[in-house]
């Protein structure tokens, strides 16, 4: 898997799935970060593990808490509409989508 | 023979029956008016980490061993990005990799199985209604705690499918795990369906078909597109990958989005949930905890009391109601009588009344006793009918309400005869005809001195005594 290769398609599909404005002059650079970031995986994966089908997570580390179900008050619509761009009565309002 | 094999595979969403979500302490009923049951946890504000539900889990590893699966040891939570204004996060919490539970199945007929591929747990998100305004975002139902159950494509017709979702949300349903309500959307299904030429072991290509609310809806979906695609391939064309939504009223689909656009959902494990562990001793006791699954219940039911296949049916729908009946018969009742009248009766009652069974003032025990007085004809069958109603309305025992009532059998000849001779005058030309030999209106006297003693007369009394007092042929 140390073959991945970002490139700029790469990126610009990065880039849409993030739903983030990439500008072109600052592709080059953010290219060459992802690049790096991916290489240091490569080296990770470049270490030898004692055995290899233990998996890291969960080796020694506790298992994740349970919570007895137990309902607790939930916020007031106005607090959860507090942020809202935009509301009607207690709903959130988003530009109309339908499945595409 | 067909020209080609219909293979289906079917992913079914069952909501748990928790009172709170899957990580947040919201109430998990998702009633109310828009966002009154969201917690910070739901909206993912900063800071924020998910708490996982231990009832929820309880629940899935109920479902997992009512249908058979392998509870997995350890399993992990994964983030599913995708950016739609249901999910206020970002990303839905699911699993990917690491399901808590692989295998299993469900009869689709006798000696005939759907295996299953996995079950895994993911939270809910939200419900988007769409104006004209803009789309209306409610929360209420993000967060609340699901399971996805996916079958291997092992499906050959829709009826199987039908087959399928009939029996595994009986199933679900007598394991305690959810309400398995398709129409209030506490059990959902999306199926994929493709044709391969008869002989073939190459798959063709899939659809994928959304919105199916019922399972009558699953099987009318699947039929219109056996029919479409065989419709394109016969014509020697190709079928689309895609997925399709099904228009009910229009009783055809339509094509959502194609493979091409299909999401990519770049899961990767959760880093505020460790792996969830579920311990072997904790499998064992939920297991123990289960109790007898729908097919076990009609084979006990047909050998330990003899009932015939429709009163199986009936009396297994659920399973309060198969222990309604098992109790009646622990107290004293003829298993068949007991059976008619849960089926009749009792289940009328829950109607009228709409309350659930369990509030059913007619007690297990009140209905074997009111059995009881019917067959010592203490009253009739008609007089019974009414005795029940007060029994639950008025809350009391059969004998106290059969008083109250004045309801008591009359099969005293003394207490008849008046009024035996009144019908014998009253009809005389019936009288007449009987006195002929002629039996039919024989029930309008008996008629008669039905509704003079309100039901309570004995009919066969009644009857002996008409006879004898018309004479005659």
């Amino acid at each position: 898997m140390s073959d991945i290769a970002i490139d700029r398609t790469e990126l610009q599909r990065l880039a849409e799935l993030a739903r983030l404005h990439l500008p072109a002059d600052r592709e080059a650079a953010l290219l060459g970060q992802l690049q790096d970031i991916v290489s240091a995986f490569a080296a990770i994966r470049a270490i030898e593990l004692p055995d290899p089908a233990e998996p890291a997570a969960g080796a020694g580390a506790a298992p994740t808490p349970l919570r007895p179900d137990e309902p607790e008050p939930a916020l007031g619509p106005d607090q959860v509409l507090a942020n809202a761009p935009q509301r009607a009565a207690d709903s959130f309002v988003v530009p109309r989508v339908v499945d595409a | 023979m067909n020209t080609y094999v219909t293979v289906i595979g079917l992913e079914v969403h069952v909501q748990l029956g928790t009172a709170t979500k899957l990580f947040s302490p919201a109430p998990a009923d998702a009633l109310g008016d828009a966002n009154t049951r969201v917690h910070v946890i739901d909206i993912g504000l900063p800071g924020v980490l998910p708490r996982l539900n231990e009832t929820a889990i309880e629940l899935a590893v109920r479902a997992a061993l009512a249908v058979g699966g392998d509870v997995q040891p350890v399993s992990i939570f994964a983030r599913k990005n995708y950016f739609y204004p249901d999910l206020p996060k970002g990303y839905q919490i699911s699993q990917y990799e690491e399901p808590y539970c692989r295998g299993g199945r469900v009869a689709i007929a006798e000696d005939r199985f759907c295996q299953l591929e996995r079950i895994h747990l993911e939270e809910d998100a939200g419900k988007l209604v769409h104006t004209d305004a803009g789309t209306l975002v409610d929360l209420n139902r993000a967060g609340i705690a699901l399971v996805e159950i996916v079958s291997e494509p092992d499906l050959r017709s829709p009826t199987e499918a039908a087959a399928f979702l009939t029996n595994l949300r009986e199933i679900l349903r007598f394991a305690g795990v959810s309400d398995c309500d398709m129409e209030r959307g506490s059990m959902r299904c999306d199926a994929n369906i493709s044709l391969m030429p008869t002989g073939s072991e190459q798959f063709g290509t899939k659809v994928e078909l959304k919105n199916l609310n019922s399972v009558k809806m699953v099987q009318r979906a699947l039929e219109y597109e056996e029919r479409r695609q065989t419709a394109i391939l016969a014509a020697g064309g190709n079928v689309t990958a895609e997925t399709r939504g099904w228009l009910d009223e229009r009783g055809e689909s339509r094509s959502q989005r194609s493979k091409e656009n299909a999401p990519d959902y770049r899961y990767f494990p959760d880093p505020d949930l460790p792996p969830l562990v579920i311990s072997e001793a904790w499998v064992e006791s939920i297991r123990s905890q289960l109790g007898e699954l729908p097919a076990a219940r009609r084979a006990r039911f047909a050998s330990s009391y003899g009932l015939p296949e429709y009163d199986i049916g009936v009396l297994t729908q659920d399973r309060e109601l198969g222990d309604y009946f098992e109790a009646t018969v622990a107290a004293g009742s003829d298993a068949k009588a007991a059976s008619n009248w849960i089926m009749t009766d009792v289940l009328a009652a829950l109607r009228e009344f709409g309350v659930p069974l369990e509030d059913l003032r007619v007690t297990p025990a009140r209905l074997a006793a009111l059995l009881e007085l019917l067959s010592a004809k203490a009253l009739t069958a008609v007089a019974a009918k009414k005795v029940f109603v007060d029994m639950h309305e008025n809350d009391r025992e059969p004998r106290a309400s059969m008083q109250a009532l004045g309801l008591e059998r009359i099969a005293a000849p003394a207490m008849l005869q008046p009024l035996i001779d009144a019908a014998v005058a009253a009809l005389p030309g019936a009288a007449a005809d009987v006195r002929q030999g002629i039996d039919k209106p024989l029930d309008a006297l008996k008629g008669h001195v039905m509704r003079a003693t309100k039901g309570r007369a004995d009919p066969h009394v009644v009857e002996q005594l008409l006879r004898t007092t018309i004479g005659g042929a």
